[in-house]
């Protein structure tokens, strides 16, 4: 005759059985486990993997991580009391689903399904994520989360994901396609460059709906030194200097540009044989420099999402902002006043990138990625950046956040592809909108604030 | 009609013979002794990525070199020996290399090789080419003087031609006539420059990398000069030859091809530099004249020959390039086709060229029309060897070309999505670049301008990697056998089998020529039988990196009888043998020919002679179409100038369109042919698509009326039509009924036979939303010219109309044309047109662009001439398999998406790479995340069932410019010679050119601003078919019409003796029709 312990222990038995023989934990255990700050990174490395492979522009780039951050934001903040949704707080951002009242939820598990569903939506090769997030959730379940509550999790995260991607869905990308920049070649305007000569990328990026700014053109900067190639002129004096310093380029400059050099597709060509270099975009540099300090700094996974997020926010309002002045002045680049006028044989040491040059993308977004990031965790923080390694860049270490935004922005002269006073300006734009982004996008709660 | 049953059994029997034997079998090299294979090694230092040229493999020649009367065969190696192969007759040869002392320079990279008989002693001698990542010890080019015994020595240095550049063939020829051979020699550079520096290096003299010319001293040593100097000296610099580091010569090619007498030199050029048309100033130098002669060239050229093809006796010259010919390989492997930055290569200097074989049809004395893509032979994949000889005698030549690259590196999933990353191991990336083998190329000339495919039925399914190759009767048999050198795998040597399964006859011509220049180098041979006139020029180097040196070798078909044979030797002798027996040896002396030409170019007046026209210069602005709607198959924009004329009163008066970037004019012409700007007070700067002479006011002075529009005006109030009343004091305009639409083409005509003029106003496309439509609508006129507005509701993407009573009830009917649609008869309801009672032709959807009605058959009823785009593009739409339009606004974001696409095989496959097709629909990009996942993609691989059934499907089938037989108000469609269907046909003007009795037929157009895939199309320069009456035209050949216009033509009308022609983006051009022209002789 069977005990009623057998009875009673039958059903646990198969509970465990379906679960892969883990004991079940509770909340507090598995919560502790699954807020490990280093699921996270690994779903946002992931996606930095497709980003470089699908070869985004640095705009789109920066869109996507907005999106997929937000998605992991809006999906985490259930779980910490003193953050709050963004609702409200982005542009034309309403309120999601909320999860359901008395049941449980491991919003950490949540938050990475958001995530790696929106990353999935927005990206191409999603085989890439397949074979990822096998293992991924398999964690969860060691963790011990218990199936109901992995399944209302892995439901919450899409849910939200799914909110997310509506609100993705009307910010004017779809719109914006299949539009090309018309190049007018009248005299210091854009025009395409070598060696691909390509298209002028997203001519029409500033139509993309804001996300924490107000329009496109708030942080207007100061009007590009007009073109004068007259002697002794403000603008040919900048010329001279781009000029100048590609000729003279130290090692240490050369070092400095090619390390932030950011560009999502290098195409070296050998006659008929060409391959592409492709590396993260800017967004996607400074998405891996917010996971550098943060793990410094030890962050949790709460303070280490929404360091994502408020940094992709800059990175996406810095580029509207940016792409909006690009079109607006039209600004030639370097390499072709230099070819036409001073050295046709002249090549800057980076090769420059299709789209018109002033302001210095570089210098908007990593000023204003820098402001928002010295905001949450603090100025003065030292770090080394060894991110670019894997794309052969080296590794660089600096003082702050400010002082390798500041060392981007100087690249873009060294590099030969910017004027210096579309590196000053620029950073003064990104730094407006950095702060603009830290005012308006409060992740916490009054009460947390006022503390 | 008697002649079909024939013509059918005949052609059934052919290809039940040619089902049985191929024209071409490879022999088995162990049975042959031709046993050689171009084997290479990849080693870290010496690869692709290291050498460009690492896998361009290697040439051969055929020539006769120890005079027993078969032609023998030399192979080069790049890392292997050279072998020469003696032929013992029967298919059968003797390896002799060592003895002949020939296997090259130890350690050297041998390239091109030529068989020259550089010391003029009766004896064929060798001279190789050497290049490769070598010093340039191991780079100095041999000449290896035949010994006449089968041995040779390398005598490079002491004749001055030891050149060490990074050479790949030498040309021997006699640029100056001074009677001995010059040596021109193609050089190329070890790095791909940016265009950017093009300006700079263009001035740039390069030992290395620049061609180079090399004068034979020998006569002027005979002269008394200095035996000190070596026997070539480099003239290159003072004779006007390029040696830019730009260069990268790859097929040189000698021919007169200006018809003066003179030898001139054509280098293709690899990459971005232009290929060098080198015309011969006959005073020692040569000038590049390629832009003045032709249109349009390869992007990569690489090998290619000059020969007659159409037997017009002038020279035709084919240039290779990389173009797939399957959808699957053309969608994996990148094709440049990117506006900008084909401007960005315009504006650095260059010239136009194209990722395609070009075949340069020369049309009067040293000018070209291209028209690879009529003819069916633009896409052989990565070619390097063009051949163009008679392979199955039938009198016409026809083309063998060469291919195959080791690896796929162009594979456009390597170069985007390998995720190479710097300091890999080179040969593990070499490794991940795909291999794919393709097929040799062997067309058929069909004697009509194109070629088919013989790839199976002549014996070349076999896929290879091909390089080097060169024709010549191996077995003394009469007929043109074929050798290649190929890379990594046994040289291949197909022996024709023609003159062994058929009785088709032939004469091989040997040629005996001076002291210094014994194998009559330069010589032109021609063969006339019946109509038929053959032209050889006796140039052996031809192929890639090869040389054909057989005596010529002419196919006379399958008709008996004797032929006519004319010898031009270098310095103008001639010798005209007649009643010549086929299927022998002829031997033509030098000794033999007399001194002069017989005087048989008698000058023919010509139709036309130059004229004078207004001065107006049509400009179009530089904004792209291409950034509004990225898959625009051309520039809409750039359209016009059509032009109007009136010879009412006496008066004549022509009105040429305007744009936003200048305004129309109104020019009278004076009695003294000159024209005079008139004031058209109001006038602004419209784009016009149409302009009309019209009494719409009842009182006999011609009024003007303007169809306005644009596909790129976005200002509704910039497309309102305009009308002029003449007033004798001048010109008055008129108000006409709101209206903004794109309208294309205006007609006037009585509809409801009230006794004044009405109007027809065609609706084009739809501004910015091509393939939508504007209304077409009627504006009835009170008789005071005051119009009501008729809507006719969309008819299509209009173009043009005509005019004419079709059913003669004596109310004028309406024939309406247009892009993707139906040549549609609207017939006139006694007063009323509907839309809804049209009758399409269902048969004839096109893309047209022109009607044009006239008598063509003399039965007192208007026929009609329709322009089409013609078959010079690599759009194909025919009944069996036509070409769709599917458009819709697929991913919903308020733009229209539309593709085109092609049947193939019951398939419609998208025309655009996967980056166009993702570019307008983004989403597309996750569903082919690859460039292999797109390769064989449909239409319906794109879009789901759904949405295909909600888009709007517009279907062609025709493309070629017909004339159409009105026969008791039914539209027979009839068609023209080939060479209508050349180059899209805007102008269309009928009349009596020939005098002769019957209406005959001016042709002209072009499209400069196609979508580069689709090509710059520019073959028509002004082409007159001559009405033989019973719907059978023929071409009148260029030098007898005395018309040549290059650029792209928009409108063609007569104004008295005067044809003006609307050229786009360019100046009007007007030629003069002469009274007393002679019955002339049409071209077939």
């Amino acid at each position: 005759m069977k005990s009623i312990a057998y009875w009673i222990s039958l059903p646990f038995v198969a509970l465990a059985l379906l679960t892969g023989c883990q004991k079940e934990s509770t909340p507090a255990e598995y919560n502790a486990k699954a807020a490990d700050t280093e699921r996270y990174n690994a779903a946002l490395n992931k996606l930095t993997e497709v980003v470089v492979h699908d070869i985004f522009s640095p705009p789109v780039a920066s869109r996507i991580y907005a999106y997929a951050n937000l998605a992991g934001y809006e999906a985490l903040t259930p779980f910490d009391p003193n953050y709050q949704s963004l609702a409200g707080k982005l542009k034309r951002f309403s309120d999601g689903p909320q999860p359901e009242a008395g049941k449980q939820y491991c919003f950490p598990l949540a938050s990475t399904r958001a995530f790696m569903t929106v990353a999935r939506a927005l990206t191409f090769s999603v085989e890439f994520y397949d074979e990822f997030e096998k293992p991924f959730y398999e964690k969860y379940k060691q963790d011990g989360v218990p199936d109901d509550v992995y399944e209302r999790s892995m439901a919450y995260g899409e849910a939200v994901a799914k909110h997310v991607l509506d609100y993705a869905a009307k910010d004017n990308y779809k719109q914006t396609r299949g539009f090309k920049h018309t190049v007018t070649n009248a005299e210091g305007t854009w025009v395409p460059t070598p060696p691909a000569y390509m298209d002028a990328a997203e001519p029409q990026w500033n139509k993309l709906r804001c996300w924490a700014m107000d329009t496109c053109n708030q942080f207007m900067p100061t009007r590009p030194l007009p073109y004068n190639m007259t002697a002794g002129n403000p603008y040919r004096k900048e010329v001279d200097e781009v000029y100048t310093i590609g000729k003279n380029l130290t090692k240490e400059q050369e070092a400095t540009a090619y390390f932030w050099d950011d560009n999502a597709f290098v195409m070296n060509v050998a006659g008929h044989v060409m391959y592409a270099s492709k590396k993260m975009t800017p967004g996607g540099h400074w998405m891996a420099i917010a996971q550098t300090v943060g793990r410094q700094k030890k962050l949790s996974m709460m303070q280490m999402v929404e360091a994502y997020a408020l940094t992709s926010f800059a990175l996406t309002d810095g580029f509207i902002s940016c792409w909006d002045e690009k079109y607006r002045s039209n600004m030639v680049r370097p390499e072709t006043v230099i070819n036409k006028l001073m050295d046709p044989k002249w090549t800057p040491f980076l090769q420059t990138p299709p789209f018109p040059e002033y302001p210095s993308g570089h210098s908007v977004i990593s000023t204003a990625a820098a402001t928002v990031l010295t905001n949450l965790m603090g100025d003065n923080i030292a770090f080394t950046d060894s991110t670019e390694y894997k794309y052969g860049h080296g590794v660089r270490s600096f003082k702050s956040f400010r002082d390798a935004a500041n060392e981007a922005s100087i690249s873009r002269l060294y590099g030969g592809i910017h004027y210096r006073s579309a590196l000053d300006n620029g950073q003064v734009e990104g730094e407006k909108v950095g702060n603009w982004v830290v005012q308006k996008a409060t992740t916490r709660r009054k009460a947390v604030a006022a503390r | 009609m008697k002649l079909w049953p024939a013509v059918l059994l005949s052609s059934v029997l052919f290809y039940a013979c040619s089902q049985r034997t191929p024209l071409f079998t490879k022999t088995n090299p162990e049975e042959t002794g031709v046993q050689f294979t171009n084997q290479l090694q990849e080693t870290e230092t010496e690869n692709i990525l290291s050498f460009e040229y690492f896998y361009n493999g290697a040439g051969v020649a055929a020539g006769d070199l120890n005079n027993d009367g078969r032609v023998d065969l030399f192979f080069t190696g790049n890392q292997v020996g050279n072998k020469l192969f003696l032929n013992k007759g029967d298919m059968h040869f003797a390896d002799v290399t060592d003895k002949a002392g020939v296997g090259g320079r130890v350690g050297g990279w041998k390239t091109g090789v030529t068989l020259a008989d550089v010391n003029a002693d009766g004896w064929l001698d060798i001279y190789v080419c050497y290049s490769g990542l070598r010093p340039d010890s191991l780079r100095r080019n041999q000449l290896l003087i035949n010994n006449k015994n089968l041995t040779f020595t390398d005598r490079a240095a002491e004749y001055g031609l030891a050149d060490s550049g990074y050479s790949v063939q030498a040309n021997f020829f006699d640029y100056d006539l001074d009677g001995d051979l010059d040596c021109f020699l193609i050089n190329h550079n070890l790095k791909n420059y940016q265009r950017k520096e093009a300006a700079v290096m263009r001035v740039e003299r390069d030992y290395n990398a620049g061609d180079k010319l090399f004068r034979n001293m020998t006569v002027e040593r005979r002269k008394g000069g200095s035996t000190a100097t070596p026997l070539f000296v480099d003239v290159s610099e003072q004779a006007g030859i390029k040696g830019n580091p730009l260069g990268f010569g790859l097929g040189v090619s000698v021919s007169d091809l200006n018809n003066d007498g003179y030898p001139d030199v054509y280098v293709s050029n690899d990459f971005v530099e232009d290929d060098y048309l080198y015309i011969n100033q006959k005073d020692g130098t040569f000038r590049d004249e390629l832009r003045n002669r032709i249109e349009h060239t390869s992007y990569s050229a690489m090998g290619m020959d000059v020969a007659d093809l159409n037997n017009d006796s002038r020279p035709d010259i084919m240039t290779l390039d990389m173009l797939p010919e399957s959808n699957a390989r053309q969608k994996l492997l990148p094709w440049p086709d990117n506006w900008t930055v084909y401007q960005a290569q315009l504006r650095n200097g260059f010239w136009h060229q194209n990722m395609r074989n070009m075949l340069q049809i020369q049309q009067a004395d040293g000018q070209f029309a291209e028209l690879g893509q009529l003819a069916g032979v633009a896409a052989t994949d990565w070619s390097w060897g063009v051949l163009l000889a008679d392979f199955d005698l039938d009198g016409y030549k026809d083309i063998f070309v060469s291919n195959g690259i080791l690896r796929d590196f162009t594979n456009a999933d390597f170069v985007k999505f390998s995720d190479q990353t710097p300091g890999n191991n080179v040969l593990e990336q070499i490794k991940q670049m795909p291999t794919t083998l393709t097929k040799n190329y062997i067309f058929r000339n069909n004697q009509d301008l194109t070629f088919t495919n013989e790839q199976k039925a002549w014996g070349f399914d076999e896929s290879t990697v091909s390089n080097g190759c060169a024709y010549a009767d191996l077995d003394n048999d009469g007929d043109l056998d074929l050798i290649t050198n190929n890379l990594n795998e046994p040289a291949r040597l197909y022996q024709n089998q023609e003159r062994e399964t058929k009785a088709t006859h032939y004469l091989t011509i040997k040629l005996v020529g001076t002291q210094d220049n014994p194998f009559g180098i330069g010589a032109t041979v021609e063969v006339s039988q019946n109509a038929r006139t053959q032209t050889q020029e006796r140039y052996p180097t031809r192929g890639y990196e090869s040389c054909s040196h057989g005596d010529l070798l002419v196919g006379l078909g399958n008709q008996p009888g004797t032929v006519s044979v004319m010898v031009r030797w270098p310095d103008g002798r001639v010798q005209t043998v007649k009643n010549v027996n086929s299927d022998q040896t002829l031997t033509l002396s030098y000794r033999q020919a007399t001194a002069n030409e017989p005087a048989s170019k008698t000058a023919t007046d010509a139709i036309f002679s130059p004229g004078s026209g207004p001065d107006f210069v049509h400009k179009v602005d530089s904004t792209s179409n291409f950034d509004r709607q990225i898959l625009l198959p051309t520039q809409y924009s750039a359209a016009g100038p059509r032009l109007a004329v009136s010879q009412r009163n006496g008066q004549k008066l022509v009105f040429i369109s305007g744009n936003a970037q200048q305004p129309g004019q109104l020019f009278q012409q004076l009695t003294d042919g000159s024209f005079k700007a008139l004031p058209l007070p109001g006038l602004t700067k419209a784009t016009t698509n149409d302009a009309l002479f019209a009494d719409l006011n009842g009182d006999g002075q011609p009024d003007l009326y303007l169809a306005n529009g644009g596909y790129g005006v976005a200002e509704a109030d910039r497309r309102q039509d305009q009308l002029w009343l003449a007033t004798p004091t001048g010109y008055v305009a008129q108000l006409l009924p709101a209206e903004a639409d794109n309208g294309s083409c205006v007609k006037a005509l009585d509809i409801d036979r009230d006794g004044d003029l009405d109007l027809f106003v065609g609706g084009g496309i739809k501004p910015f939303r091509f393939p939508a439509d504007d209304e077409s609508f009627l504006l009835i006129n009170d008789g005071k010219a005051h119009f009501a507005r008729q809507s006719l509701g969309r008819l299509g993407m209009l173009t043009d109309a005509a005019i004419l009573d079709i059913n003669r009830d004596t109310y004028p009917d309406l024939v309406i044309i247009g892009e993707w649609m139906p040549v549609t008869v609207l017939l006139n309801q006694k007063g009323k047109l509907q839309a809804g009672t049209r009758k399409e032709y269902t048969e004839l959807a096109g893309w047209w662009n022109r009607i044009q009605p006239a008598d063509l058959d003399g039965d007192g009823d208007l026929d009609l001439v329709v322009g089409n785009l013609g078959l010079n593009t690599f759009v194909r739409a025919t009944a069996e398999q036509p070409a769709t339009l599917i458009y819709d606004d697929f991913d919903q974001n308020g733009t229209l998406d539309f593709f085109m696409s092609y049947l193939i095989d019951g398939k419609r496959y998208p025309a655009y790479s996967r980056d166009e097709i993702c570019e307008q629909v983004p989403s597309l990009r996750k569903k082919f995340t690859t460039y292999q996942a797109y390769a064989d993609a449909t239409i319906e691989d794109c879009f789901d069932e759904q949405q295909l059934k909600q888009a709007k499907t517009r279907e062609i089938n025709e493309l070629r410019t017909l004339v159409l037989e009105n026969k008791d108000g039914t539209l027979i469609p009839h068609s023209l010679p080939m060479i209508a269907q050349v180059s899209p046909v805007y102008g269309i003007l009928a009349t009596d050119f020939d005098h002769n009795g019957t209406t005959d037929l001016l042709l002209m157009g072009n499209n400069s601003r196609m979508r580069l895939r689709i090509g710059k199309v520019d073959a028509n320069h002004g082409i007159v078919l001559s009405n033989k009456r019973n719907w059978q035209f023929a071409e009148i050949p260029v030098d007898k019409t005395g018309l040549f216009v290059r650029g792209d033509v928009r409108d063609v009308k007569q104004l008295g003796k005067t044809i003006l022609m609307g050229l786009c983006a360019g100046k009007l051009q007007a030629a003069q029709l002469n009274d007393q022209s002679h019955k002339l002789a049409s071209k077939r």
